[in-house]
């Protein structure tokens, strides 16, 4: 396996119309989100970096050795590359076992005995043991997952690409999932693309984010840059989702000085909230209702986006919070007011945050 | 969707649409009334006696090998032929669908006579072939594979040709992802996932062979132990001994019944 | 009597026209087509029907009931059958016999000169089927003349016998001489010498279960009288 990283400026012209033309560099070890709209490109972008959808123009390098390079007449065939992919619907196999499944990509490396051998390690890895010789229908959506994971995986890649891996679980599970899979990407040391819609998914599990919106990157960065300084209305809806880390005991939250209640009392430890600024309620003066979070703070930026307002709060506990535009004039609310906040305990999404504990 | 009337309970399984029971039995007739008839003449006693006669059990023994010999060739060339018309676009495709197609639609004593134009002694091809090599088709056990197969290949084509568009072909990218060649991807992907459509367009293809008639009939011509099989049997039969026409019927039947209803089931669901 | 709308060829007044069908043996395909025409030319108000056949399916058909006025067989044992089961009505009598002959194609290219050629490997032979009166009667000429045939196919009726000599297919066969004089041309003859040769006897009879006993009497009258013996000898037939 190679230590180097990927490389790819990926240009092609779609049938559908539009162009995509989208730099990607991620190195060994490092996991890159590809967040967008649908239809905004990032599937292609896994197809080309895969080999199945050719470059107009462009070069793709993993490794060292070039995949892709029209003007230089060079392509290499999906057989011949080395990358491993998680597709959507993670497409087992049906007529082969779970166990066959994952041994499929090691063939082209070593005859049957070893594969299934070499199989066999990854699945126990990936907590799949005892599930060898079952039938993809009859796996759940998180194990599916795992199997499609370490199917990838076995095949000994120089590069990891999963396209919306999550996507195919229910709420539940998902939630479940995101942390292992956290977990086994760590298991690969290559480089590692990630297609998502789920900015949490996204913030959880890499390290570096790219918006691209109708063929190109509109912002690339570390999940606090995206969130703090947006620069499209798409990733500002995504920065929208306020995601705060602190440490739960007893339902109370402990966030730098500041304390949140929230609804789950079992959860204990580092976790992550998850917080949407319609939620937040604003107010002239100490509320009187039921919420079990409310504080004084001050607007330090305000932003009228057609018939809805997004303000930033500041301390204790800054936070963006939308509400409408009449509102803000209702309240007289100008950058620098003063104002209350409200939050019920039960608007907070609480998270378990292990493996990315101590992410701001 | 209930009726409204409070004191019908609800039953967990429901029974089918008199309507549709009856329609269905209409077309079940359709089948057994035909096969009655033939059992209420069969001449029970006599029956083993019939069909041991050399006659018979060459015309059984030449129907067998020519049907499972024509399935193979259709397996043979059909499966590539399948594939190409599914996967590969090509100029004229619709034409080459079209003439695939068109055993289905001719007489088989019509198909008869275009292999005797094109494939006889003197035929196009045949007058050549039979100058160069001594090869003749006519009058030989060949030329009922021949015959048989052009009946029947149809079938194993269209199945396998509407098999494979209906198979996901992201199966086939996620295996060329794993390192697969094309030979390796359609050996150890397309074809197993095909597999039951396979089986079930190799059952139909070896049923229209073994039945076959009007083509062998008119191109191979009727000897018996060379290329009298069973159906031609009975043909002749038919002119002189009723009761022998019926017992081989019978025989054909049973040769059938075991074969469709060995595979059951597991391989109709792909039809 | 059933009155049936026809749309025949004939100019016949429709409200009157009477339907017969006649089951005649393949070998009499053009003969009773022409024997038809003149019939119906001097019966305006009958039509008929031609069903044909080899005789021994005609002879099935009859005795399943079907609903026939005329049978023409190419042999006695068909037509005894057929009146021993009680179908005919009155006697069955003979109006022609054929005489057998070899047929090869056009120009005889494999130069067959007579029976003793068919017991030759390096030629294709084919027969009718024995079942049939064609390839019955073949058999017996064939070991009156002491040979034993090699054959490459048993044809179900002459005319697809005729066919396949037609087409070159085949080098030889055995057919009547009607059928190689109808393929004039196309076919040549070679004749059996009559020490051999065995005459097909051509018997004709009324079947009930037709239902138009009157017509089918006239027919068969037509058949035997001076003018439908003048149209068998032109098409080859000989006299009873």
């Amino acid at each position: 396996m190679s230590t180097a990283g990927l490389q790819a400026e990926i240009q092609v012209t779609r049938p559908e119309g539009f162009e995509l033309d989208v730099d990607i560099t991620v190195r060994p070890g490092a996991t890159l989100a590809l967040l967008g709209p649908n239809g905004a490109g990032k599937t292609s972008v896994v197809a080309a970096i895969a080999g199945l959808l050719p470059l107009d123009a462009g070069r793709i390098e993993l490794g060292g050795s070039v995949l892709d390079d029209p003007a230089a007449g060079i392509f290499v065939a999906p057989e011949d590359r080395r990358v491993g992919v998680v597709f959507q619907d993670y497409l087992l196999f049906p007529h082969l076992s779970v166990m066959e499944n994952v041994a499929f990509g090691l063939r082209r490396w070593v005859g049957r005995g070893e594969a299934l051998m070499g199989a066999g390690e990854w699945m126990e890895r990936l907590g799949l043991d005892g599930l060898a010789d079952r039938r993809p229908a009859t796996l759940s959506g998180g194990q599916a997952q795992r199997v499609a994971l370490a199917r990838a995986l076995a095949g000994r890649p120089d590069v990891l690409l999963l396209d919306e891996p999550l996507a195919a679980l229910d709420v539940v599970e998902r939630a479940r999932q995101r942390r292992t899979l956290a977990a086994h990407l760590d298991m690969f040391s290559g480089p590692r693309v990630l297609i998502t819609h789920d900015p949490v998914e996204a913030f959880l599990l890499a390290d570096d984010i790219q918006i691209i919106e109708h063929g190109s990157t509109t912002q690339r960065g570390d999940a606090d840059e995206i969130r703090l300084r947006p620069r499209s209305q798409y990733a500002a809806d995504l920065a929208g989702v306020n995601l705060v880390t602190g440490t739960a005991s007893g339902g109370e939250v402990a966030v730098g000085s500041h304390t949140i209640h929230v609804a789950d009392h079992q959860v204990e430890g580092e976790v992550l909230l998850t917080i949407q600024p319609a939620a937040v309620s604003v107010h002239r003066a100490r509320p009187s209702g039921s919420q079990r979070n409310s504080w004084v703070t001050r607007v330090d930026r305000l932003e009228q986006l057609g018939e809805r307002a997004r303000l930033r709060t500041s301390e204790p506990l800054p936070l963006t919070v939308e509400i409408t535009r009449a509102a803000t004039q209702d309240l007289g609310i100008r950058e620098g007011s003063e104002i209350w906040v409200a939050l019920k305990a039960t608007e907070i999404d609480v998270v378990p945050d292990e493996g990315r504990a101590g992410r701001r | 969707m209930t009726t409204g009337s409070s004191s019908r309970r609800r039953r967990p399984h429901r029974r089918p649409p008199l309507l549709l029971v009856v329609l269905a039995g209409l077309g079940l007739a359709v089948f057994a009334i035909p096969l009655f008839g033939l059992l209420v003449r069969t001449p029970w006693v006599e029956v083993p006696g019939l069909i041991t006669t050399d006659v018979v059990l060459e015309a059984l023994g030449l129907s067998i090998a020519v049907s499972l010999t024509a399935s193979a060739i259709a397996l043979l060339v059909g499966l590539p032929l399948a594939w190409l018309l599914a996967r590969v676009e090509f100029p004229l495709r619709w034409l080459v669908r079209g003439i695939v197609t068109l055993p289905l639609v001719l007489p088989p004593v019509v198909g008869g006579a275009a292999l005797l134009f094109a494939l006889g002694r003197r035929g196009v091809l045949g007058e050549p072939l039979y100058e160069a090599t001594g090869i003749l088709l006519p009058f030989s056990v060949w030329g009922v594979v021949a015959a048989t197969t052009f009946v029947s290949l149809p079938f194993l084509v269209i199945t396998v040709e509407g098999a494979l568009r209906n198979l996901d072909e992201r199966y086939e990218l996620a295996a060329a992802s794993l390192g697969a060649r094309r030979w390796a991807v359609m050996r150890r992907v397309t074809f197993p996932m095909i597999a039951p459509s396979i089986v079930a367009g190799s059952v139909l293809t070896w049923a229209r062979a073994f039945g076959e008639f009007g083509a062998t009939i008119t191109f191979a011509g009727n000897l018996a132990g060379e290329t009298q099989t069973l159906p031609l049997a009975v043909f002749v039969a038919l002119e002189s001994d009723r009761d022998a026409a019926v017992a081989i019927s019978l025989l054909m039947v049973v040769v059938s019944l075991i074969v469709l209803v060995a595979l059951r089931d597991r391989w109709w669901r792909s039809l | 009597m059933t009155l049936i709308l026809l749309l025949s060829g004939s100019c016949a007044d429709a409200s009157n026209t009477e339907e017969i069908v006649i089951s005649a043996a393949a070998s009499l395909t053009d003969v009773f087509a022409e024997i038809e025409a003149s019939f119906e030319m001097a019966n305006p108000e009958v039509d008929v029907t031609l069903n044909l056949a080899g005789s021994s399916a005609l002879r099935e058909q009859i005795l399943e009931g079907a609903p026939v006025d005329v049978f023409a067989s190419a042999d006695r044992s068909n037509m005894d059958e057929v009146e021993e089961a009680g179908r005919l009505v009155g006697e069955a009598r003979l109006f022609a016999s054929n005489l057998l002959q070899i047929a090869v194609p056009s120009g005889n290219p494999a130069m067959i000169e007579g029976l003793a050629d068919f017991a030759r490997d390096d030629l294709l032979i084919g027969l009718c089927a024995v079942e049939v009166p064609c390839g019955a009667l073949a058999r017996m000429a064939l070991a009156r003349a002491g040979i034993t045939p090699i054959v490459d196919t048993n044809e179900p009726d002459v005319r697809a016998l005729l066919t396949r000599i037609e087409l070159g297919e085949l080098d030889a066969g055995i057919t009547y001489v009607t059928d190689v004089a109808s393929r004039h041309g196309a076919v040549d003859g070679v004749a059996i010498p009559d020490d051999d040769n065995v005459p097909a006897e051509y018997m004709i009879g009324v079947v009930e279960q037709g239902g138009n006993t009157d017509a089918a009497d006239r027919f068969v009258g037509f058949v035997l009288s001076e003018q439908g013996r003048s149209i068998l000898a032109r098409y080859g037939f000989t006299p009873p």
